[in-house]
């Protein structure tokens, strides 16, 4: 199968720190695919290498064949690539549906005149994407929420949210960090089914998880970092059995 | 007794004048402080005492909210003043064009959240395209440089550029939505502190240039100013002129300025209201509420960011063209930073980010201001002091944005939205 994401040697210096060291990844179209290791391994920042947010200091990154690397946020989310992000950040101030409907910005395409005129095409564009938002909404199970804000919202919904905004720009390959920080077994194991779900609409999912048990349960494909270097990559199983990752998570000797 | 009574007319009064508006804004003032020194005392408020306060407050809420009533104010309200003398129509006006001001500032500090502390660069600008495109002012240049392929005749009997400003409105707009983007693509890493102090700064350029702009080539006369400005003329309808006469009534300049700029208001709340509640204004809040994650929900933050300036620009320079014309000369010293402060005061006492809190704030604040000149420096103190109180007693503006979007509008029939959830929440 060919890869939708491949990353090739790819390095991230912050200064002297080697943040990411020569690191190889693929993803392939249509999989679960978690990346794991201890807290400072440097996943969040693979998925902001892979997303714009930051520029890879040497390496390739190909996105459907297209190289990626240093290209703008924007111009990724357009090309088909979404993200959530570790700490939460939603638009505070701004209602639920609003929130989607930013999410749905990198699909709207009527130039901004004709927001001041109205014209036809930009109502009728409006109110799809008023549409299609709901439509996320009710998928994440937020819909009954949506005029409140999103600062309102309890942690869990605020997850889902998240979600639902990276959703409307209707990507190809979804990156999660951490969804189930902070949520309790029975959230974990709604955000499992709905993780599911999406794959299940064709969208490649690019996981970070520190829960175990949801990551064991629903990837394909565990890849594990630590100090920036991949140290494994295979099926659940094997991962979870591997030397250098009992090692890299409880220490030498145990 | 009578003492007392002369004592208790006197503080009524107030030493700012026997202005009824003047009078007016003391006891404004006087009013607040002692709400204030109750609330210091007691602890609370009680009930009774704000009653009176309260209602007015609604009254005045339902009407300025209202903007059917408040476009019915704004066209009676320079007929009213006729009655009492021009002096109070030329302060209206001056105000209104505070209200453009304001809500052009708006789209920069309340929609997008940029700290700009250099509104002022945008409304020289304007002025002085059309100072320098409607005045003698540059026919010494002209003379000098375009002698040669342009011939006299081709620039009008008067020396120098007399252009309408039918064209040279939109171009003053444009010229300032220009420098608006010229100023943007630096500062558009900067966030928060650091973008206040460089905008700042180039309000302060912007009007040291004009200042020095007479060598070698005297293009701006310097500190003197450009002189003999153009009023606006439409056909042979002169709006500064003194002579036209409506039937029997004399229509003063000001009159004719007044509704112009009102109209111009009209269509910029309409077109800023219109930029609001589209895809435009949704990346404009989202850039204000989290730049990072509005960037990966795919939006291109630099493009949107130029844009607000630039359009805050262009409402700022229409401003300008209009205030020089009706003023008759311009010089750098009627753009210093305190018009800057002052549009930024209304803007956040309206409420960040509404357009009908920007408009009151304009108002409010512009009224306090203009109509206490014998306060001289000190009505800069009052007027912090009353920045001050306005903040402890409602931090979030007069008429802070009611979160009702576009999008919500419409939500409203559909009755399944609104029964109650069956079942647990997810």
């Amino acid at each position: 199968m060919t890869p939708m994401l491949e990353l090739k040697t790819v390095r991230k210096e912050f200064g002297g720190l080697v943040a990411v060291n020569d690191v190889d990844l693929s993803v392939s179209e249509g999989e679960i695919f978690s990346l794991i290791g201890p807290n400072g391994a440097g996943k969040t920042t693979v998925f902001n290498l892979v997303t714009g947010l930051d520029v890879p200091t040497s390496g390739t990154i190909t996105f459907s064949g297209r190289a990626i690397a240093g290209l703008k946020p924007h111009v990724l989310a357009q090309l088909g690539i979404a993200r959530t992000f570790q700490n939460i950040r939603l638009f505070g101030n701004m209602s639920v549906l609003g929130n989607v409907l930013v999410g749905r910005h990198a699909r709207l395409h009527a130039a901004y005149w004709k927001a001041v005129v109205r014209t036809r095409d930009e109502r009728e564009e409006e109110k799809n994407a008023r549409e299609k938002a709901r439509e996320y909404l009710e998928f994440v199970g937020l819909r009954r929420r949506h005029q409140d804000l999103a600062n309102n919202l309890p942690y869990g919904l605020q997850r889902r949210l998240e979600i639902a905004r990276a959703l409307a720009s209707e990507p190809r390959l979804l990156l999660l960090d951490e969804p189930a920080a902070g949520t309790n077994p029975q959230e974990k194991a709604a955000l499992a089914e709905l993780m599911r779900a999406i794959r299940d609409r064709g969208i490649t999912l690019f996981l970070i998880e520190h829960d175990m048990k949801v990551v064991m349960g629903i990837s394909d494909r565990v890849a594990v970092l630590d100090y920036g270097e991949k140290i494994a990559e295979g099926v659940p199983e094997d991962v979870r059995n591997n030397r250098r990752v009992i090692e890299a998570y409880l220490g030498k000797g145990a | 007794m009578s003492s007392f009574i002369d004592a208790l007319v006197a503080l009524l009064h107030g030493p700012f004048g026997n202005h009824p508006f003047a009078v007016l804004a003391w006891q404004v003032l006087l009013a607040g402080a002692a709400y204030l020194m109750v609330r210091l005392v007691r602890g609370r408020v009680p009930r009774q005492a704000t009653a009176p306060l309260r209602l007015a407050g609604k009254g005045a809420s339902v009407v300025l909210r209202n903007r059917y009533a408040l476009l019915l104010i704004g066209l009676l309200l320079p007929l009213v003043e006729l009655l009492t003398g021009g002096y109070l129509l030329s302060v209206t006006y001056s105000i209104e064009l505070y209200v453009l001001l304001a809500v052009g500032l708006n789209i920069v500090v309340g929609f997008t959240g940029l700290l700009d502390l250099g509104y002022v660069a945008f409304f020289a600008v304007g002025a002085y395209v059309y100072g320098l495109f409607a005045s003698p002012q540059l026919y010494e240049i002209t003379k000098q440089t375009t002698y040669f392929l342009v011939a006299q005749s081709a620039l009008g009997p008067e020396p120098g550029f007399h252009i309408s400003m039918l064209v040279l409105l939109p171009v003053a707009g444009a010229a300032a939505a220009l420098f608006g983007v010229l100023i943007g693509i630096p500062t558009l890493r900067l966030r928060g502190d650091y973008l206040a102090i460089v905008t700042l700064g180039f309000g302060e350029i912007t009007r040291i240039f004009a200042n020095n702009l007479d060598q070698p080539i005297n293009i701006t006369n310097g500190p003197n100013g450009v002189i003999n400005i153009d009023p606006i003329t439409i056909g042979n309808y002169s709006f500064g002129s003194p002579q036209n006469h409506l039937g029997p009534f004399q229509i003063p300049p000001f009159l004719n300025y007044y509704y112009l700029v009102l109209l111009l208001i009209l269509l910029t709340v309409f077109i800023v209201s219109r930029l609001e509640h589209s895809r435009v204004g949704r990346a404009w809040a989202a850039i204000r509420e989290d730049e990072t994650a509005a960037q990966v929900a795919g939006i291109n933050t630099r493009n949107l960011k130029l844009l607000a300036y630039a359009s805050g620009g262009f409402f700022g320079g229409m401003a300008g063209a209009i205030y020089a014309a009706g003023q008759h000369l311009i010089a750098p010293d009627s753009f210093q930073l305190f018009v800057s402060i002052l549009v930024l005061c209304m803007v956040v006492a309206g409420g960040m980010g509404s357009i009908p809190g920007a408009v009151v704030g304009a108002i409010v604040i512009g009224a306090l201001y203009f109509f206490t000149p014998q306060l001289l420096y000190l009505r800069i103190l009052v007027f912090g002091a009353l920045l001050v109180l306005l903040i402890i007693v409602r931090p979030q503006g007069f008429l802070p944005s009611a979160q009702r979007e576009r999008e919500l509008e419409e939500t409203d029939e559909d009755p399944s939205l609104v029964a109650p959830a069956p079942g647990p929440a997810p």
